[in-house]
């Protein structure tokens, strides 16, 4: 007979992100986390958000109605109608098509940080973990330095030195945003460093880089793309902001926080020409949100074994 | 029969304080000489010149020249730097090549304005968020903790800047309940400089229309710059408090027959707001220099705003001064998260348990 | 003795999935019964739920009888978690299987000591203390003041149990349910352990509840013994009617897979001597899980009395025939009732 548990079933909390030592997460099967998203109704909204963005990006432009950096002074600042959906700004461009084509900005900005940023946290926090000692010591010493390290005033730096531009942008962003990676990926490689396959791994001869590879690295990944995920949405709020202020994607160029900025003048009297970039920035970022956190519910360990707690305790 | 209980003695706790402390004041100090290399070299190696943008169309080379000697720019950069880092050392961050004042002196006059309405939002933060995510917790899957939900995932993606600009097109547009922005109205004197927040000085000066004219001008920056802090800590209570609720030591306290209100409010939050406590140092922390975008849109005299000024006229001084300023601003609010969890963990206190990093 | 607990057709599922399936438990005043099983039988489960610890949206306790010390703990047949809110504590208390989870490591031992004093003896100031020091020395603990002022971490296993032991005691519980108190506990600490649980019920005449799957620990402590199987009471039985013939295969089967037992009366010291060593018997198969219940009786798959009316039906609960060497001396309120189409009747236990 064996020790009892006095764990209940309970479906997960979210949030925190413990582990416990030693123990690797088992690896989810991508039906299964598809199974974890459906039983949520939101996350799949969130899903179908998310898709509509990427489509948006992708095709977005060759379906806006009108050319969105045209200009047409005699149409200028023109309330939503069955010509302008959303209406025209100051310089006659169709809100709607700019607010289409914004999508091929935002979307590919979150991408691109987040890939950056989880390569590079990647590279440092595995290393930290699975050398450790003053490998460890050093380069997390490196990484809270540029955690501390204020992005939007990095950003702002860089502009202002390289001039205001998105892909100027996004390097700072990235900059300043792969130490979160960097120390959750070196939690996890130390948690599952301790795992007894790791152990056996070692002690058949196999390298240490092909065990970082090969047995460390897939069993960190989960909360890694979790992170991810739910950074899309933030680094498109970021990068929107940067624009906002002029550090980023500069005018007549469709990118919603530039829109909002050119907008501005006009708040109390032709609302439409903010609204709806900011409304598309709100429905995109919460779109990645939403889906972040089905996707955190699918993947967390402990709701995968408190689900199968009684079915795998004793099989 | 069991042993004497091993409490470790008082002078082995104030060892371990003196320890954590220690190492956060080290850490703080290499944070700080690491940020302002990288700020030196950033801003020594990038292509911008501060002085012809200074001058714009007046700057003849030779007259950017002199400037240049003037400011010391034309010294090799290794000389530069230790000389930077000696005047640090002596509080001396330089002049601001736009404002032409001591950075230093801009900053005491920027900062305290940041520092009021970032701790106004936290604390609305910390009064709306904690309870929010405690109820969402125990009212889970309720319509309630629906609700609750709802608002944080908005604060969580809302653009901040578009939020401040919706609140002003209604609130002061429309409704013409709220200001358009600054600290204070044209017509409202403001009180004796003692501390710079405002709040502080007109209470000390015994002011009350200044003091009611400054909260009214901070009610729409503190929601906008709130809003985030607020939706993550209520994400951040409710997921921690599920977390504990099941605990055992929560289900032994209730089957102790202790009342649901002592339980859940003295037993459960104290285990629950442990982890919390340091996502609100990281909020404050980002509220503190995260203050730009909503500082810019309410005219909000901070170093937020200053920092974009310094950054478009290429005022390298001054932004070194800030991002200086910021890094120190990290450190005293890290040291200030450890010794909370001193204060509150026992076994942190006797060096039971692994410090948090 | 009157009845102090009386629980039909107890039934708990969480999501849907039903993990217990109706049970029956009556423990009278002052009565210590014990609940056996293996892990996943329901015994933990049943137990927080008539504390009303369970967490209620993915949990739902429904009964047809369920009262304590008279007083009905149902709103229709669902479990009234206001009206066992009331009993926890002063009525119902509970001793869990980790005192290092139990006890909350942010706070004094006094301070929870004390305010579960304060709640239920309506003790303030120097009598408080003085109250909380008493019950530390009533559990055997070391200088109880030293300790009133000590946090979790500080003290060991056993002395967290201890400490846990006397915060149910403050509240001068009638029910004191004791889930696995020992299992986390080194051998010896666990053997103090015990022996303290059952002075303090002899003392104080508490009833206890006691959930083990140990049959050796239940039978020190306890007067009756249920087994749970697959969230069913398979056998209910006094401990040495029990111990002398298990009946259900389940149940001997349990006997089987045990290194080393005696009759209640010899344990205490655990020797096992040469002669008696024998091959341990396993169950074959493992216990099924609560969303895939075998048709009929849950443990026919695994049982070599099983034909094909196990198949069919679930068997219930029933009387045995009293075997005339157990008549003496028993209670006729609770006989040997065993859930078996094919009991094993009479036969010393091992014998399988």
């Amino acid at each position: 007979m064996s020790r009892q548990s006095t764990r209940h079933p309970s479906p997960s909390t979210g949030a925190s992100r413990k582990g416990t030592p030693g123990k690797p997460r088992p690896r989810q099967q991508p039906s299964r986390v598809w199974q974890g998203l459906k039983r949520n109704p939101l996350s799949v909204v969130g899903l179908v958000v998310v898709v509509f963005f990427l489509l948006l990006a992708v095709v977005g432009p060759y379906l806006t109605p009108y050319d969105p950096t045209a200009q047409d002074l005699r149409a200028a600042l023109q309330p939503p109608s069955r010509a302008h959906f959303f209406g025209t700004d100051s310089l006659g461009c169709d809100v709607f098509s700019r607010v289409i084509a914004g999508a091929r900005y935002s979307v590919p900005s979150g991408f691109v940080v987040v890939a950056a940023a989880v390569i590079i946290g990647l590279l440092i926090g595995s290393v930290a973990g699975f050398a450790g000692g003053w490998t460890d010591e050093i380069l997390m010493r490196v990484t809270d330095l540029f955690l501390a390290f204020p992005s939007l005033i990095l950003a702002m730096a860089i502009a202002g030195a390289l001039g205001p531009s998105l892909p100027n942008a996004l390097a700072a962003i990235a900059v300043t945003w792969w130490p979160a990676y960097a120390r959750l990926v070196r939690g996890e490689v130390l948690r599952v460093k301790q795992a007894q396959y790791v152990e056996a791994a070692r002690a058949l001869g196999v390298t240490p880089a092909r065990i970082l590879w090969v047995h460390v690295l897939p069993n960190c990944m989960a909360p890694v793309v979790v992170a991810a995920t739910l950074d899309l949405g933030s680094v498109i709020l970021t990068a929107a902001g940067l624009s906002f202020i002029g550090f980023g994607a500069q005018p007549p160029e469709p990118e919603w926080g530039a829109m909002i900025n050119a907008g501005r003048a006009y708040l109390g009297s032709q609302a439409w020409i903010i609204a709806f970039p900011g409304l598309a920035v709100l429905t995109c970022v919460m779109g990645f949100n939403l889906f972040g956190d089905g996707l955190r519910d699918a993947l967390d360990p402990r709701s995968v074994r408190n689900q199968g707690s009684s079915a795998s305790k004793n099989a | 029969m069991a042993a004497m209980p091993k409490a470790p003695r008082v002078s082995a706790q104030w060892r371990n304080v003196g320890r954590i402390v220690a190492r956060r004041l080290g850490l703080s100090v290499f944070l700080l000489i690491g940020i302002t290399t990288m700020t030196f070299v950033l801003s020594h190696v990038v292509p911008g010149d501060p002085v012809a943008t200074m001058l714009g169309d007046r700057g003849t080379p030779r007259e950017i020249a002199r400037m240049r000697s003037q400011l010391g720019l034309d010294r090799p950069l290794p000389l530069q730097y230790a000389s930077y880092l000696w005047n640090l050392a002596h509080l001396r961050l330089g002049t601001s090549i736009r404002t032409r004042r001591p950075v230093l002196k801009d900053l005491a006059d920027y900062f305290p304005a940041t520092l009021e309405l970032s701790t106004c939002a936290l604390l609305l933060s910390l009064a709306l968020g904690i309870p929010l995510g405690i109820a969402s917790a125990l009212r889970r899957d309720r319509p309630l903790d629906h609700a609750a939900r709802l608002f944080s995932l908005g604060g969580v993606s809302m653009p901040v800047f578009w939020l401040a600009l919706v609140l002003l097109a209604l609130c002061y547009g429309r409704w013409d309940i709220l200001p358009a922005g600054g600290r204070l109205s044209d017509f409202t004197l403001p009180p004796p400089h003692v501390t710079g927040l405002l709040l502080v000085d007109s209470l000390l000066a015994n002011d009350w229309v200044a003091f009611r004219d400054a909260a009214w001008h901070l009610i729409a920056p503190s929601i906008c710059l709130g809003y985030l802090t607020t939706a993550t800590l209520a994400r951040q209570v409710r997921a921690q408090m599920l977390e504990v609720l099941n605990q055992d030591y929560i289900r032994m306290a209730r089957g102790l027959g202790l009342s649901e209100p002592v339980v859940i409010l003295k037993y459960a939050l104290k285990n629950a707001m442990l982890p919390v406590i340091t996502v609100i140092g990281l909020s404050y922390g980002s509220l503190l220099s995260g203050a730009v975008l909503t500082e810019t849109i309410f005219s909000w005299p901070g170093i937020g705003r200053y920092a974009v000024g310094s950054s478009i006229s290429l005022d390298f001084p001054a932004l070194m001064g800030v991002t200086l300023l910021i890094a120190v601003l990290y450190g005293v609010v890290n040291l200030c998260v450890d010794l909370l969890y001193l204060v509150l963990d026992p076994r942190i206190r006797d060096g039971a348990a692994r410090e948090i990093e | 003795m009157s009845t102090l607990l009386e629980v039909r057709g107890l039934n708990v599922s969480f999501d849907a999935v039903r993990v217990v399936h109706d049970i029956d438990l009556t423990l009278e005043r002052g009565e210590t019964l014990g609940i056996v099983g293996e892990t996943g039988s329901g015994k933990s489960v049943s137990s927080s739920a008539l504390m009303g610890l369970l967490p209620v949206p993915p949990a739902r306790v429904r009964a047809a009888t369920l009262s304590f010390d008279g007083r009905s703990l149902l709103r229709g047949n669902e479990l009234d978690l206001r009206a066992v809110g009331r009993e926890r504590g002063r009525g119902m208390a509970m001793i869990f299987q980790d005192p290092s989870s139990a006890l909350n490591p942010l706070f004094t031992i006094g301070d929870v000591l004390m305010a579960v004093i304060r709640r239920h003896r309506k003790l303030r100031g120097t009598a408080l203390r003085t109250c909380a020091v008493e019950l530390l020395e009533a559990v055997g603990l070391p200088s109880p003041s030293h300790i009133l002022d000590s946090y979790p971490h500080q003290l060991s296993g056993g002395m967290k149990q201890r400490t846990a032991i006397a915060m149910t005691l403050a509240a001068k519980p009638s029910l004191l349910i004791a889930d696995e108190p020992t299992t986390a506990l080194d051998a010896t600490v666990a053997t103090q352990v015990l022996a303290l649980l059952a002075d303090l019920q002899r003392e104080s005449g508490v009833a206890m509840l006691f959930i083990s799957h140990d049959l050796g620990v239940v039978s020190r402590v306890c007067s009756r013994v249920a087994v749970m199987y697959a969230g069913r009471i398979v056998e209910e039985a006094p401990v040495d009617t029990l111990f002398r013939a298990p009946s259900h295969p389940y149940t001997r089967g349990l006997f089987a897979a045990r290194p080393h037992l005696r009759l209640p009366s010899m344990l205490g010291e655990r020797r096992v001597e040469h002669h008696e060593r024998r091959a341990l018997l396993a169950i074959p198969g493992s216990v099924p899980t609560p969303a895939q219940l075998p048709a009929g009786c849950a443990f026919h798959p695994r049982c070599y009395h099983a034909t094909a009316d196990c198949n069919a039906r679930v068997p219930v609960l029933e009387t045995l025939p009293t075997p005339p060497q157990a008549l003496t001396g028993h209670s006729e309120l609770h006989p040997a009732r065993v859930a078996c189409f094919h009991p094993v009747l009479n036969a010393p236990p091992q014998g399988d």
